[in-house]
């Protein structure tokens, strides 16, 4: 066989060839020749990487010494700050260390983007590409900590990332208003964004933690202290009608008992994940009807098979799905992996991770 | 007794091979299918190409055998093995192929001629595997690319891209 042949394959293995390459190689290999180019510029060829990419998370860690409960301190100095980007065997794609002052709080977007938000600044960061920006101040809020949301829409090919904030500066009661900033494709690694803007609809209650993204809608669970009754515990906001809308959580969660609930998307449904402190049992519940808000469990994992289990375990964090199975991490040093239909549970590479490691799942991707 | 099938190599090497291993490659089986199968199949393959590809169809023929007569007590134990014994056997079929580029590329041409869906992913795993993270100038050279840019075509686009040359 000639040379000359080998050079040029047919259109089709040279696009399953590059779609199996990580988006770093490929920004490489749009220098090689103008042929090359434009296979890895088609829109064609971008969207079936990105379908490879999707069965293929990537995992985004991030180190820090500042403690969250620290952030409020006067007193803060920089502190050693470590962004690690690799594939769920740990092989890394790069690791990027500096010092920040003051806690970074982590918002996953279950895409190509992750959030990043320091001292009330917000970024957003593409770890395929190991590029971040900085987007326009947000409005500031009485409540302490970062209560925002980040989601892709897959048919507009945009991000939405929302902040709620406390427009009451009284502290004597609150007044929860939402803003909401589009981020769109500025090609080449370029990211778009517009300004905030802010909705009509107040949030009724002040949620806990992050806003997770499924429907079409932000999901938060409710801050403990202040459920309006003892069925209701999550709100939503609608991005399409821009409101908000209480919604009862499964009977039968352990909620009331003090034990751990979260919220993740898994394949595009929105899951509550009910740990128990006793049987260690861990239940996922499955938001199959967001209309008619109807949950549906639709697993029960038993915690005692998770090697290194020990009575001390409450909290399990789920991160993702791959290949039918569960990206799990429960405070050890490598991440679990839990398979649906088979039951059991298989132990991942150790990947060094600390109690305190912030674990997001990324898809390599352009955009 | 096997149905057999002569497939004739672009350079007049005959092969008998079982029907099932042959049915593996979508393009044989309509020709079959078809009735166009009779006598010498002419395939435009090298022999060299072909025994490697004969060489594939015939580990995943044996595999699926294997798995049909499996029972399913002590299956999942077995699994494992099996798929440790498959690991050592591609991971071998890769070596050979990469210590030998043109075999692997004509074998990449010719599973995508003979359809073969499985070797084609295989092939281009491999490949992917063999040039990711390298610069523009090692791949040129590696595939005997000329570079068809400009040089301030060039410097435009590598400094367009400079995010993916950093270490």
């Amino acid at each position: 066989m000639n040379t000359v042949e080998m050079v040029n394959p047919p259109q089709e293995i040279k696009f399953n060839i590059f779609s199996k390459l990580p988006v770093k190689t490929l920004g490489r290999f749009k220098c090689v020749c103008k042929e090359w180019l434009n296979i890895i510029s088609d829109p064609y060829f971008q969207r079936l990487h990105l379908e490879r990419s999707k069965k293929n998370p990537q995992l985004f860690l991030l180190d820090q010494a500042n403690d969250a409960d620290e952030d409020e301190d006067e007193n803060r100095r920089p502190q050693l700050v470590q962004l690690s980007a690799m594939n769920m065997e740990g092989e890394l794609s790069y690791i990027a260390r500096g010092f920040m002052i003051g806690y970074i709080h982590m918002i996953p977007s279950g895409h190509g983007l992750v959030c990043l938000i320091n001292q009330g600044v917000f970024y957003i960061f593409h770890p395929s590409i190991k590029r971040s920006i900085r987007l326009p101040e947000v409005q500031s809020s009485a409540f302490q900590g970062v209560h925002a949301g980040f989601g892709y829409i897959q048919s507009r090919n945009e991000y939405k990332l929302v902040h709620l904030f406390d427009a009451d500066q009284t502290h004597l009661c609150y007044k929860i208003k939402c803003e909401i900033i589009t981020l769109t494709d500025g090609g080449n690694g370029r990211i778009a964004f517009d300004s905030w803007r802010q909705i009509e609809d107040e949030c009724p209650f002040i949620v806990s933690g992050r806003g997770v993204f499924a429907y079409n809608r932000f999901y938060w669970i409710i801050w403990e202290a202040c459920h309006p009754t003892e069925e209701v515990s999550i709100i939503s906001l609608d991005l399409e009608t821009e409101t908000f809308e209480s919604i009862p959580h499964p009977n039968y969660t352990s909620y009331l008992e003090d034990n751990n609930i979260s919220l993740v998307e898994l394949e595009g449904q929105l899951c509550l994940i009910d740990t128990f402190a006793y049987p260690p049992v861990t239940d996922i519940w499955v938001l199959t009807d967001p209309v008619n808000k109807i949950w549906v469990k639709q697993h029960r994992i038993d915690l005692t098979a998770l090697e290194g289990f020990d009575d001390e375990l409450t909290e399990i964090t789920v991160h993702g799905c791959k290949n039918g199975e569960l990206i799990i991490s429960s405070q050890q040093e490598s991440l679990d992996y839990y398979n649906l239909s088979g039951q059991f549970f298989r132990k991942g590479k150790n990947l060094n991770l600390q109690a305190d490691t912030g674990i997001c799942l990324y898809i390599d991707n352009f955009f | 007794m096997a149905i057999m099938y002569a497939l004739k190599s672009s350079d007049n090497e005959i092969f008998e091979v079982e029907q099932k291993v042959i049915e593996q490659s979508e393009t044989i089986k309509k020709m079959i299918e078809d009735g166009a199968a009779t006598g010498e199949i002419p395939l435009q393959v090298s022999s060299k190409t072909l025994a490697k590809v004969l060489e594939w169809c015939k580990q995943r023929q044996h595999k699926t055998v294997e798995n049909e007569n499996d029972d399913n007590k002590g299956k999942r134990k077995k699994e494992r093995d099996e798929d440790d014994d498959i690991k050592e056997w591609e991971n071998k079929f890769s070596d050979e192929l990469k210590a030998d580029k043109d075999v692997l590329f004509d074998l990449l041409l010719a599973s995508n001629y003979l359809d073969l869906p499985a070797l084609l992913s295989f092939l281009c795993q491999l490949v992917a595997d063999m040039v990711a993270g390298k610069m523009p100038e090692e791949i040129r050279r590696m595939f005997n690319i000329e570079n068809d840019f400009t040089p301030e075509e060039e410097k435009a686009i590598t400094a367009e891209h400079g995010w993916a040359f950093q270490p």
